[in-house]
């Protein structure tokens, strides 16, 4: 068990510089997006020079590059319990019973549901990479299979995110670990949106 | 008995959902594992092909990850932290605090007042309602207010920024109602100044009928000389009005889209961090993190209600849900909307508004698409931005109604030791009947909502 736990907080890791990382996107997004705006105000007054900027490739990578950001914190979110939960009816019980609830929704919900979209993402990605896929508009992007990988790899981000908490949920289910031992979640989760 | 079993499939679906839910497990994995659970069960009478899960997967790209309008999303959650970790409101609200001075109930009416222009930039309720709390109560409670006119004041200047545009919550509205979030954001403007105004006018009536309850300023607080007093509204003033001209003047004026105001408000809202030299590689890794992880959550949240409302389309919901309404007699489309409106309020609640948005409207769009209120509102097409902002003034209710309300949550956490939950819930009642006040002008009167959009040409 313990190695099992040592790898969780491994993985746990992994995802938190991913996560970390990628979160500068944030700030390419609002300078892509504030360029875009800037020169298409600015076109009429400069014709030569910005009329011909490259404008659905600008706007195409903004929603590129926020694909990429939740993608990318997904798996993360998780394994912080940044996820919304309604349980005013339950926050009374044990924290063991919690585990408990948690661990069946894992085995039974959540691990089923990831991998069906896993298995027909796989499929999804690969249509894009062997057909080659491009923008469907005109001017737009090329290589659409490297934001669809994104993707795909943010879903599998969000598989091991479920297999970290299920390994520290058995640690301390089954394995006589404390809940701050084997690093448990379950509280409640205030969401600020 | 299993016929009946399956033709109501959906709707056990639904039922399902609905208890599951409230075992405290993750809501996208509880939407997510019911649609799977109930994909497999129609799977087995031959309702449902295995072969349509991998619709999941094209849903999720084009409705939510290839869609330019939700990218304004972590943006306009990035310009709130930001917004909210300058200081730039603290410095706001001694201003307001200072130049309303002299009306009565001055400190509340600031409130107010500042949680009207707040909820435009900051656009989440948590953070406005806290932010509210942790400045103005201690100062409220220390002039002498009523305690229980304090909390009204703050939740309800706080909770109106799930309301005023560009909220958030409006963005993921329109989207799940397809249609434009620009004239979703016009048309929720005035039902906003709507209640900000019935707030006021409570609060100052209150004021000047009974005085304990709202003492004046003394007039030796804040700045005694005329260029102190203009520095003060200058630099309390000045950059919030500035933020809220280019985020929504740009929308309306139909220089920018939602998504690009929100990036244009984020580049103001660090330009203004920076003049007040609070810009620092600290507070902008803070503002980072808690704006991905607000992101994060909302976008996997839409993973997992892809996957429960196209398997719920996918038996057949849409037509059952209507047959069921009608069954039980609920097939005018006045009692189909406040039908809709009394879940919506009922489900406020346990639910956050996330889970409301992307649970409960795709469920009831397409009923919703079929309601024709022409006579009412003088045109089909001005249904959605008019629905839409029932649903988020409905919703803004629920959020302070007792004894669930999630703003009394967020009171309870940041109210001095004094104020107990009993305090919070009677202060709430005042505020909570103009709410109903306020929602019922706008559905007799549409056009509170539709004046704005209309003249600004979104509708057409």
């Amino acid at each position: 068990m313990h190695a099992f736990l040592a790898l969780a907080t491994a993985s746990h890791r992994f995802l938190e510089i991913i996560a970390k990382s990628s979160m500068w996107l944030l700030i390419v997004l609002m300078c892509v997006t504030i360029f875009d705006v800037i020169c298409r105000k600015l076109a009429p007054i400069f014709p030569d020079t910005l009329a011909f900027m490259p404008y659905s490739k600008l706007q195409e990578l903004e929603w590129h590059l926020h694909t990429a950001l939740f993608s990318f914190w997904m798996g993360y979110n998780y394994v912080i319990n940044a996820h919304p939960r309604v349980d005013s009816y339950v926050e009374n019980l044990s924290l063991r019973t919690r585990a408990w609830i948690e661990f069946f929704c894992l085995l039974l919900f959540a691990i089923p549901y990831m991998y069906v979209v896993i298995y027909y993402g796989w499929d999804f990605w690969w249509q894009s990479w062997i057909s080659n896929e491009v923008s469907d508009a005109a001017l737009g992007l090329s290589h659409r299979w490297v934001i669809k990988g994104i993707y795909f790899i943010g879903l599998l981000l969000m598989m091991l995110g479920l297999l970290t908490v299920l390994v520290r949920l058995m640690a301390f289910l089954f394995g006589g670990y404390t809940a701050e031992q084997a690093d448990v979640r379950l509280g409640h989760v205030q969401v600020d949106v | 008995m299993l016929d009946l079993f399956v033709d109501n499939l959906a709707l056990i679906m639904f039922i399902t959902m609905f208890f599951v839910i409230f075992v405290g497990a993750p809501v996208a994995f509880v939407l997510a594992g019911s649609g799977l659970l109930f994909g497999l069960i129609g799977w087995y009478f031959g309702v449902f092909k295995l072969i349509q899960f991998s619709t999941i997967n094209f849903r999720m790209w084009g409705g939510v990850a290839a869609d330019p309008i939700l990218v304004s999303i972590p943006m306009f959650i990035f310009m709130g932290a930001i917004l909210e970790r300058s200081g730039s409101a603290k410095d706001m609200l001694s201003a307001t605090e200072i130049l309303l001075r002299r009306v009565p109930g001055g400190l509340a009416v600031a409130v107010m007042v500042m949680g009207t222009i707040l909820a435009a930039p900051i656009g989440v309720v948590g953070a406005a309602v806290v932010m509210l709390s942790v400045i103005a109560m201690p100062q409220m409670l220390a002039s002498g207010y009523d305690k229980r006119l304090a909390v009204g004041t703050v939740a309800a200047a706080g909770t109106l920024g799930i309301l005023i545009p560009p909220a958030i919550m409006l963005v993921v509205l329109a989207e799940m109602l397809q249609t434009s979030a620009g004239a979703v954001f016009a048309a929720a403007t005035m039902p906003g100044l709507v209640l900000s105004g019935l707030y006021l006018s409570y609060i100052i009536g209150v004021a000047i009928l009974k005085p304990e309850m709202a003492p004046r300023i003394p007039d030796d607080y804040g700045p005694q000389t005329r260029a102190e007093f203009w520095h003060t509204m200058l630099y309390g003033l000045g950059p919030m009005t500035f933020l809220m001209v280019i985020v929504l003047g740009s929308i309306f004026a139909g220089w920018a889209t939602a998504t690009e105001s929100a990036a244009v408000g984020c580049f103001g809202a660090m330009l203004m961090a920076m003049v007040n030299r609070r810009l620092t590689l600290t507070m902008l890794t803070e503002a980072m993190t808690d704006t991905c992880r607000n992101n994060g959550l909302v976008f996997f949240l839409f993973l997992g209600a892809t996957g429960f409302s196209f398997v719920f389309r996918a038996l057949g919901g849409d037509d059952l849900m209507i047959a069921t309404l009608a069954h039980f007699g609920i097939d005018t489309k006045w009692e189909i909307l406040l039908f809709i409106m009394v879940l919506i309020f009922l489900l406020g609640f346990p639910f956050e508004w996330i889970e409301i948005c992307l649970i409960v409207i795709p469920v009831f769009a397409p009923v919703l698409l079929k309601l024709d209120f022409a006579d009412h509102l003088g045109d089909k097409a001005y249904f959605m931005p008019w629905f839409a902002t029932l649903v988020a003034v409905n919703l803004q209710t629920a959020f302070m109604t007792p004894p669930f309300g999630a703003t009394l949550f967020y009171m309870k956490g940041t109210v001095p030791p004094g104020i107990t939950m009993s305090d919070i819930y009677k202060g709430m009642y005042p505020f909570v009947f103009l709410q109903v006040v306020g929602l019922g002008l706008c559905l007799y009167f549409p056009g509170i909502s539709l004046w704005l959009p209309r003249i600004a040409g979104l509708l057409d």
